[in-house]
This record gives C-alpha cells, structure tokens and sequence, in this order.
C-alpha cells in the first residue's frame, strides 16, 4: 500500500492566489495613494466603496452562476453542474454577507444609521441573502443526492426570479438614499479605473474561493461515493 | 378522462376529504386568531401606532397562517403520503400540480374571509364595503401566486427532515415583492385613497410569473418519483 501523501497543491492556484495578493495589494496602495481622499458630501467615508463595489459585483456574478448551473442540472442532471451552482452559491453568500457589511459601515457613517429599512438596494441585497442563505441550507438538509440536485436545482431558480421581482417591489413601494452620481467630479476617471480594478482583484480573490471550494466538494463527494461502496461490501452485497 | 375532468374531480376529492374533516381551514383560522391576539399584545389596538400599522398586522397572519395550509396541501408532512398515491395514479403531473393548487386555494380563500371578518371586528376597524372588497380581492389574487410557490416548495420540502421549517424559510423570501404591494394596497383601502396601478401590477406579475415558473419546476421536482 503506498504512503499517504500530502495532497500537492496545483501550480496554477498558487499563481491565481499570487496574482490575487498582487492585484489586492495595489488596490489599497490606489486607494492609499491614488484617489481622491474625499469628495463633496460624503467626505472620505466613500473610501469603503472600493470595497463594497467589487463584493456587489462579485455578488451579483456569482448568483448568475448560480442560475446557469441550476438550470444545467434540470437539463442534464449533472453532478459537476450542481457542484458549481452550490459553491457558487456559498461563495455568492459571502459577497453578499461582505456587500452588506460594508454598505452598513458606509451607511452608520454617511446616513447615521447601520440599516436603513426604506433603502432600496440595501433590502434588495438584504433579501437576496435571505433566498440564498435557503438555498446554501437546502443542500445541506437532503441526504439523496439526486433529490438534493433537483431541489437545490428548483429553489436556485426561484430564487433569482425573484430578485428583479423584490427589486421592483422595494423601489416601487419604498425610497432609496443611496448615492447614485456621486464619481461627478474632476477625477471621475481615476475613481471609475480604480474601482473597476478593485472589481478584477476582488472578483479574483472570489473565484480563488470558489476554486478551492469546488476541489474541496469534489474530493468530499468522491469519498462519500466510495463510503458508500465499502457499507454495501460489508453489508455482503457485490461491489 | 380528459384533463380538466380529473383536475376537478381531484379538487372534489380534496375539498370533501377537508370537508369531513375540517382539519387543513380550522387550524389556519385558530392559528390566525391567536397570532392576532399575540400581536394585540405587542402592540395596543387603541393605539395611533396600531392604527397605522393595522395593514401589516392583517398581513402578517394571513401570510403566517396561508403557510400551514400549503405545507398540508400533500397531507400531514411526514404521516400522510398523498402525493405518492396521486403519482402512482394514471393522471399527468400537470393534473397533479393543478388540482394542489386550486383545492389548496380554495382552502386559503376561506380562511382569509374569516381572518379578515375576524380582523376587522377585533381590530375595531371602522372602513366601507368597498375597501373590504379590495383587500379581499387582494387577497384572492395574491393567494394564487403564493400558493402556486407553495405546491412546489411543499411538494420538496414534505420529505426532508425538519422540512416544516425549511419550507417557511424557502418561501418567506419569495414572498416579500407581493407582501410589500399587498400591505401598500391594503393602506389605500383602507384609508379610502385611490388604489395604486403599480400594486396592482405587481401583484398580477407576482402570480403569473410564479404560475409559470411553478408549474414548470414542479414537474422537476416529482421527475425523479420511481414509487
């Protein structure tokens, strides 16, 4: 039987996760150095948005993916499909967790208050969680993993049909304080590279998550499957 | 037997099953009527701030209490195994799902008439014919759109451990774009303001979008149905 080897970590994650380091560290060093220290209103506060921007956009990419590999798994009832649509939907969760707890930061300081129930994008993200934190649970609940492919499958459509439904609904029937022109300055330039820069390097850092997790959910399934095969030999049935 | 035939006789099944009974309605109105005492308790009816906030109230238990009876739509979660039978049996998954949805609605739209009736008289509620048409007319509407969400979400939640509260916390969510429209629309009723167009059509698009949408993934959930 040979040793047990220390599972080698593959050369090109440690270079997306290099590459990462990188583009993070340069972020800050552009928000350190680069930007504009504070602009009219809201003073430095916005600062934090070169971090809540790439979180909502990671986010909001992430929930997409979410949908594209739940309807996979209904057409074609793929393991991997489903696989991808559940990590993405566990790292969607913590952009979503990370979009929030930076706009709630940004908001005690701008709007005096940590949650604003009448905004509407922040009860549209709010909402989001809620479904996607059902549906990361859902998987977690069925053992069957046929059942758990297709129900996780149904709820991961649901639940983005119901985004632009919930988005409607609370800009329809609430109002909304959040920024929307405030980069209407000398430097618009500067602030529009710097945040969609920090767009690519968090974006980047997500998907070295998703990546890490999807080789962690592949390698957990394929010992349940030979778990499975080894209590069916001791139970005396064949192989 | 064509479709439509069996999709009726199947609501006459269930709705003389409930009949006899009595279960499925009864617990939904005496849940209802405890859960607005609860709140009759947390905030004062007398009070200004009840008084504005009388449209949530209604809201609330009817949304709390139109869940039990969607969780019961396939039978007793976990004792009853009503939608195996119904698979076993020669009829289409779309006659399934329908004669789910209509029955299951029929038994909302009663407890809402009752819930409402009673809300208004504990509630001391002092409003016209009219506005109590509206917010049952509301009610009707929006009860088609979660219900088609619920006969879903139940029909996969029903067999998964603890699926009681899973079910709740899969279908909350969905629910907040018709709650929001719903409670906006049960203001101007009772307030006597002009009703809202945008209410209207969300609650319209609420309902088609998850008619579709349900009925679809419904056929999903059961396709892996092997008896």
């Amino acid at each position: 039987m040979p040793d047990a080897k220390k599972p080698k970590i593959p050369i090109t994650f440690l270079l997306h996760a290099g590459a990462t380091l990188i583009m993070i560290s340069l972020l800050n060093w552009m928000i350190a150095n680069y930007v504009p220290f504070s602009i009219d209103k809201i003073q430095q506060s916005y600062l934090i948005f070169y971090y809540h921007f790439p979180a909502a956009i990671s986010c909001s990419i992430f929930f997409l993916m979410v949908l594209i590999g739940s309807i996979q798994v209904l057409r074609t009832g793929s393991p991997a499909w489903d696989r991808r649509a559940r990590v993405a939907g566990q790292v969607g969760l913590v952009a979503c967790t990370a979009t929030l707890a930076t706009g709630s930061t940004w908001a005690s300081a701008a709007w005096n208050t940590w949650w604003d129930w009448s905004d509407a994008r922040l009860m549209t993200a709010a909402i989001m969680w809620l479904t996607y934190a059902g549906y990361v649970l859902l998987h977690d609940q069925i053992d069957d993993p046929v059942k758990r492919r297709r129900y996780a499958a149904v709820y991961g459509i649901l639940a983005f049909v119901n985004i632009p439904l919930t988005k409607y609904a609370v800009e329809w029937f609430g109002k909304t304080s959040h920024p929307e022109k405030f980069f209407d300055s000398d430097s618009a330039s500067v602030i529009a590279q710097t945040r969609w820069f920090g767009v690519i390097a968090f974006f980047s850092l997500y998907l070295l998550l998703y990546r890490w997790r999807l080789a962690r959910e592949a390698t957990k399934e394929r010992l349940e499957t030979v778990l499975a095969r080894v209590r069916r030999i001791e139970e005396g049935g064949s192989v | 037997m064509n479709g439509l035939r069996t999709t009726f006789a199947l609501v006459r099944w269930e709705c003389r099953r409930e009949f006899q009974r009595g279960e499925t309605v009864v617990s939904m109105v005496l849940f209802a009527l405890v859960t607005l005492f609860v709140l009759s308790f947390a905030i004062d009816p007398s009070t200004e701030t009840a008084v504005k906030a009388q449209p949530g109230i209604l809201w609330t238990v009817l949304l709390l209490s139109s869940t039990i009876g969607v969780e019961r739509c396939f039978g007793r979660p976990g004792e009853e195994r009503v939608l195996e039978g119904l698979l076993l049996a020669p009829v289409s998954r779309t006659t399934i799902y329908y004669s789910r949805l209509i029955s299951t609605w029929i038994f909302v739209a009663i407890m809402q008439v009752a819930v409402i009736v009673a809300f208004l008289v504990l509630y001391n509620v002092r409003t016209d014919a009219e506005a109590v048409g509206i917010i049952l007319l509301a009610a009707w509407a929006g009860a088609v759109g979660f219900v088609s969400l619920g006969v879903t979400l139940a029909a996969m939640t029903r067999s998964i451990q603890g699926g009681e509260v899973l079910l709740r916390l899969l279908l909350m969510p969905l629910l907040i774009p018709f709650f929001k429209a719903v409670v906006a629309l049960t203001t101007q009723a009772l307030r006597g303001w002009e009703i809202g167009i945008r209410e209207i059509t969300m609650i319209v698009a609420f309902d088609l979008v998850y008619l579709a949408v349900g009925q679809l993934l419904f056929e999903h959930v059961v396709a892996d149905f092997d008896g």
